[in-house]
C-alpha cells in the first residue's frame, strides 16, 4: 500500500475548496435564514458555532494519528458494529460525490449547454477525476493548492467588480433575529462541513498531522470570510426577497457585473473557477470513496476498484434526483444525514473511546 | 535487468493508449459541440417590448433585430435597413417567441437586450407573468434596465432615431446618458423587482415616450411669427422622437399611475441618486425673470419616527450648489445677504419640489420614496404589528416634513449680473 504525504498547506486548499465551491454555485443559506436582512449578523455568529461544531472530529483524528476512520471505527465500536460504521461512510461519501457531479450538471445545462445531455457533461468531469485518482492523492492536493488560491482571487475580483450594483439599505440588519435562533438557523451551514469526515479518512497520509489545528479551524476561519463577502454582497445587489427566489445567485452577481459599460459578461470567468473547484472536490470525495472501500475489505491495491467505483458515482448522480426541485429539495433533507456523519457519530465514538480507555489500561 | 526494462516500456505503451482513449472524449466533450451556434444563424435581438391586447392571445412581442448588411456603410449603397422591427403574438411570452421562429429563419438571440419597454396597458395588466419568464430564461441578464411607455411599445420600437442607427441601442445609450445626468429614475429588473418585493411593495420605472419634439417647437414659433407678414415656411416634418420623460409609479407588478418631470426629480431628491442637475426659479422680487443653479453635491435622509404612537417621516436634506446665471435686475450676488436671502429662496423651492412628490405619491398610494422598507428597517416590530397590513393606505395618509438645508458655494466668473455693471 502506498504511503503518501499531503503537506498541510495543501490540505488547507482541499479543505477551503471542498466547503465553498457548492455554495459559489446553488446556496441553500439563503432560504434558511429566517430574514436575510440579517445576513451580516448571521454569518458572524455562524463562526463560533462552526468552530466548535468541528471539535469532535478534530479530537477524534488526533487519538488515532495512525489509523483511518474506517480503521479505527472498528477499534472503538467493535469489528461488527465498527464495520457498519464504515460502510455508512462509504455510503455517505458515495453519496456526496454524485451530489457534487450533479450539481456540475445541473448548473451546466441550466445555464450555458441548454441543448447538451445532462449525461455527456457529468462523464467528462468524471474521466479527468478518475484519471486524478489513480494518479493519487499527491496530485489532487497540488491541483488544489494551485487553483483554489485562484478561485479565491478570481471571486475577489468579481465581487469587487460586482459591487457598484449593491445597495447598502438591503443588507441593513433590522435584528428580529434573536441570538438563539442565529444559531439554530447557523446549524444547517455547519453541518455542511462534510470536509470534517474526509479528512478523518485522508488524516493518516498528512505530513505533520500532529499540528492540523490551525489548518482546520484556518480553513473554517477562510471560507466563512469567503462567505461573508459573496454572500453579503449577493444579498446587497438583489435584495433580501428576491434573492431566495434565485438558484445561482453567485452567477447572477457576476451576471451583473457592469464596469464602466464596457467591461461585461463576464461570467464565462465564474464558470472556469466553478469547473476546477467542482473537479477537485469530486477528485477529493471519490478518493475518498475508493480510500475507505480499500481499508474496508483490507485490499492491498486500490486501483482495481477506481473505475468501477466511478460508475458507480456516475449512475448515483443520474438516478438520485429526477429533477432539479428534487435535487434543492434534497440539500434541505440531507442536513439530519450530515448532522449525523460529521457530528453525532463522531462525538459517540469519542465519549466510547473516553469511556473503554481506562479499562482498556488496567487490562494492559 | 534487461527484462524488467522491456516489461517497463510495455507497461508505457499501455498506459499511453489509455490516457489518449481518456483523451479523446475529453477533446469532444471539451469543444461544446452540442450547444454550437454559428452566429450568422443568430438574429441579434437589440430591444424588446411587450404589450398587451386583450384576447386570446395578449401577449403582443416586438422585437427589433440587428441587421448587420444594413450597418455597413459606404458599401455600395444598399438599401436595407439596419434594423428590422418583427413582432408575434401569443397566449404567454414563450408561446409568442415560438411564433417568432415562424416568421424567421434565424433563431432570436436575447443576450443582448438591454432594454424592455413595456407598453401602458401591458404595465396595468400586471408584469408578474412576463418577469417570471424573464427572470427564469438564462439568456436574459437580471440588468437590463425597464421602460414604460404610455404609448405601446410596438410603435416606440419602429421610430428611426435620428443619430443611432439601431434604436433599441440608442435607446439603451439614452439610458446611461440619462442616469449620468440624473433626470430620471432608472431601474434595472433586479431593483425593480427588489423594490416591489420589498416592504414598500413599490418601485418606480421611468417612463419612455414619443413626442413630437420638433411640431411643438415649430407651432410656438409661428405663434411668435404670426404677426409677420413673411411665414416662416418651416417643414412640417412630423418626425416623432422618443423622450425619457417624467417616471411610472408600480405598486407591487401593476402600473397604477405616472409622475411628471419634475415630480420625478423630487423623487431623485429623495432617495439621493440626484447627480448634477440644476434649480431654475424666479427672482426674489421679480417673477419674470429667473435664477438659476447648478447643483454641486446633494446628501438626503430619510428618518422614520413614532410621535404618539404614530409614524412619522422626515426627509432631511442637504444641497449645495453654485449660480449658474442671474438675469434679475435688482440682485447683487456679491453681498453675502442676498446669498442667505438665496440659499432661503432655494430651500422653499426645494421643499415644494419634494413635497409635490410625495403628495402625488400618497395620492396613486405607491410608495416608491422606500418609506415603508425604511420605517421596517427602523422599527421592525412596531411596523409589523401595526403597518404591515394595508401599508399602501397608511403610507396615504403619513406625516411626511421636509427640511431643507441650502447651501451656496460659488457663484462663477461673474460677480454681477449680466457681467456689466448698470
Amino acid at each position: 500500500m502506498e504511503k503518501a504525504a499531503i503537506p498541510l498547506h495543501q490540505v488547507f486548499w482541499m479543505f477551503v475548496c471542498s466547503r465553498f465551491i457548492l455554495n459559489l454555485v446553488s446556496n441553500p443559506f439563503f432560504n434558511e435564514l429566517a430574514n436575510d436582512r440579517d445576513i451580516i449578523p448571521a454569518l458572524i455568529i455562524g463562526v463560533p458555532v462552526q468552530l466548535i461544531y468541528a471539535v469532535p472530529f478534530l479530537l477524534l483524528w488526533l487519538k488515532y494519528p495512525e489509523r483511518s476512520l474506517i480503521e479505527y471505527s472498528s477499534s472503538i465500536l467493535g469489528r461488527f458494529l465498527g464495520k457498519i460504521v464504515g460502510l455508512l461512510y462509504i455510503g455517505y461519501f458515495l453519496m456526496q460525490t454524485a451530489i457534487t457531479v450533479r450539481f456540475f450538471d445541473d448548473f451546466l445545462v441550466t445555464r450555458f449547454f441548454y441543448h447538451t445531455p445532462m449525461e455527456a457533461i457529468g462523464l467528462g468531469l468524471l474521466v479527468i477525476v478518475v484519471y486524478a485518482v489513480y494518479m493519487g492523492v499527491e496530485v489532487i492536493g497540488r491541483c488544489a493548492s494551485v487553483l483554489v488560491p485562484v478561485i479565491f482571487f478570481g471571486m475577489l475580483l468579481l465581487v469587487a467588480l460586482a459591487f457598484s450594483q449593491a445597495h447598502g439599505y438591503n443588507v441593513a440588519p433590522t435584528w428580529e433575529t434573536s441570538p438563539g435562533e442565529f444559531m439554530i438557523t447557523m446549524l444547517p451551514t455547519a453541518t455542511r462541513w462534510s470536509e470534517l469526515a474526509w479528512t478523518a479518512v485522508l488524516f493518516p497520509l498528512i505530513r505533520k498531522r500532529q499540528n492540523i489545528k490551525p489548518a482546520v479551524f484556518g480553513g473554517i476561519i477562510f471560507v466563512n470570510f469567503l462567505f461573508f463577502i459573496v454572500n453579503v454582497s449577493v444579498v446587497a445587489i438583489f435584495g433580501p426577497v428576491s434573492v431566495k427566489n434565485i438558484r445561482f445567485p453567485t452567477l447572477e452577481m457576476v451576471q451583473s457585473v457592469s464596469v464602466g459599460e464596457f467591461l461585461d459578461r463576464v461570467e464565462s470567468l465564474v464558470l472556469g473557477l466553478w469547473v476546477f473547484g467542482a473537479f477537485v472536490k469530486t477528485a477529493i470525495f471519490f478518493y475518498v470513496c475508493v480510500q475507505c472501500v480499500t481499508e474496508w475489505f483490507k485490499l492491498k491495491d486500490r486501483k482495481p476498484l477506481i473505475i468501477p467505483m466511478g460508475i458507480i458515482v456516475y449512475l448515483l448522480s443520474i438516478l438520485l434526483f429526477s429533477n432539479i426541485v428534487e435535487l434543492s429539495i434534497f440539500s434541505g433533507t440531507v442536513i439530519p444525514i450530515d448532522f449525523a456523519f460529521t457530528f453525532l457519530l463522531p462525538l459517540l465514538m469519542l465519549l466510547i473511546y473516553f469511556v473503554k480507555k481506562p479499562f482498556q489500561k488496567r487490562s494492559s | 535487468m534487461h527484462n524488467k526494462r522491456k516489461r517497463s516500456s510495455f507497461t508505457g505503451l499501455i498506459r499511453r493508449c489509455v490516457a489518449l482513449g481518456l483523451i479523446l472524449p475529453l477533446m469532444a466533450g471539451t469543444a461544446g459541440c452540442w450547444d454550437r451556434t454559428e452566429v450568422e444563424k443568430l438574429a441579434i435581438v437589440a430591444g424588446l417590448g411587450i404589450d398587451f391586447i386583450p384576447g386570446p392571445e395578449p401577449i403582443l412581442l416586438t422585437v427589433q433585430i440587428v441587421n448587420p448588411s444594413g450597418l455597413q456603410k459606404g458599401g455600395g449603397g444598399s438599401s436595407s435597413p439596419p434594423f428590422l422591427t418583427l413582432s408575434a403574438t401569443g397566449a404567454t411570452i414563450l408561446d409568442a417567441m415560438r411564433n417568432f421562429a415562424k416568421a424567421s429563419p434565424h433563431r432570436l438571440f436575447y443576450g443582448h437586450t438591454n432594454v424592455i419597454i413595456f407598453g401602458d396597458r401591458m404595465a396595468r395588466e400586471g408584469l408578474h407573468p412576463v418577469m417570471d419568464y424573464l427572470a427564469r430564461a438564462p439568456e436574459f441578464r437580471r440588468t437590463f434596465w425597464i421602460l414604460v411607455t404610455p404609448a405601446t411599445a410596438k410603435e416606440i420600437l419602429s421610430v428611426k432615431l435620428d443619430l443611432e442607427d439601431i434604436p433599441a441601442l440608442g435607446v439603451t445609450e439614452m439610458v446611461k446618458e440619462f442616469r449620468q445626468s440624473a433626470a430620471a429614475v432608472i431601474e434595472r429588473q433586479k431593483d425593480f423587482l427588489s423594490g416591489i418585493s420589498s416592504k414598500s411593495g413599490a418601485a418606480p420605472v421611468s417612463r419612455l415616450e414619443l413626442l413630437d419634439a420638433d411640431a411643438s417647437i415649430n407651432e410656438r414659433l409661428q405663434e411668435v411669427t404670426a404677426g409677420d407678414s413673411q411665414q416662416t415656411s418651416m417643414p412640417a416634418q412630423g418626425k416623432k422622437q422618443l423622450r425619457l420623460n417624467g417616471t411610472a409609479a408600480f405598486r407591487k407588478d401593476k402600473l397604477v399611475g405616472y409622475l411628471s418631470d419634475a415630480e420625478s426629480r423630487g423623487l431623485l431628491w429623495i432617495t439621493g441618486k440626484l447627480n448634477g442637475g440644476s434649480v431654475i426659479m424666479p427672482c426674489p422680487e421679480d417673477q419674470q425673470h429667473k435664477i438659476s443653479f447648478h447643483i454641486e453635491r446633494t446628501k438626503s435622509k430619510v428618518i422614520p419616527y413614532f410621535r404618539d404612537g404614530k409614524l412619522n417621516i422626515k426627509i432631511d436634506i442637504e444641497e449645495e450648489s453654485s449660480i449658474a446665471e442671474v438675469s434679475c435686475d435688482k440682485l447683487d450676488v456679491s453681498k453675502p445677504e442676498t446669498i442667505k436671502q438665496l440659499e432661503e429662496l432655494q430651500a422653499k423651492d426645494i421643499e415644494a419640489r419634494i413635497k409635490s412628490t410625495v403628495e402625488k405619491c400618497q395620492a396613486l398610494r405607491a410608495d416608491i420614496l422606500r418609506f415603508g422598507d425604511t420605517a421596517y428597517t427602523r422599527f421592525p416590530k412596531l411596523w409589523k404589528e401595526r403597518y404591515e397590513e394595508d401599508w399602501p393606505d397608511h403610507f396615504a395618509n403619513l406625516p411626511v416634513a421636509v427640511k431643507v438645508t441650502s447651501k451656496i458655494r460659488r457663484a462663477g466668473m461673474t460677480s454681477k449680473s449680466g457681467g456689466t455693471t448698470k
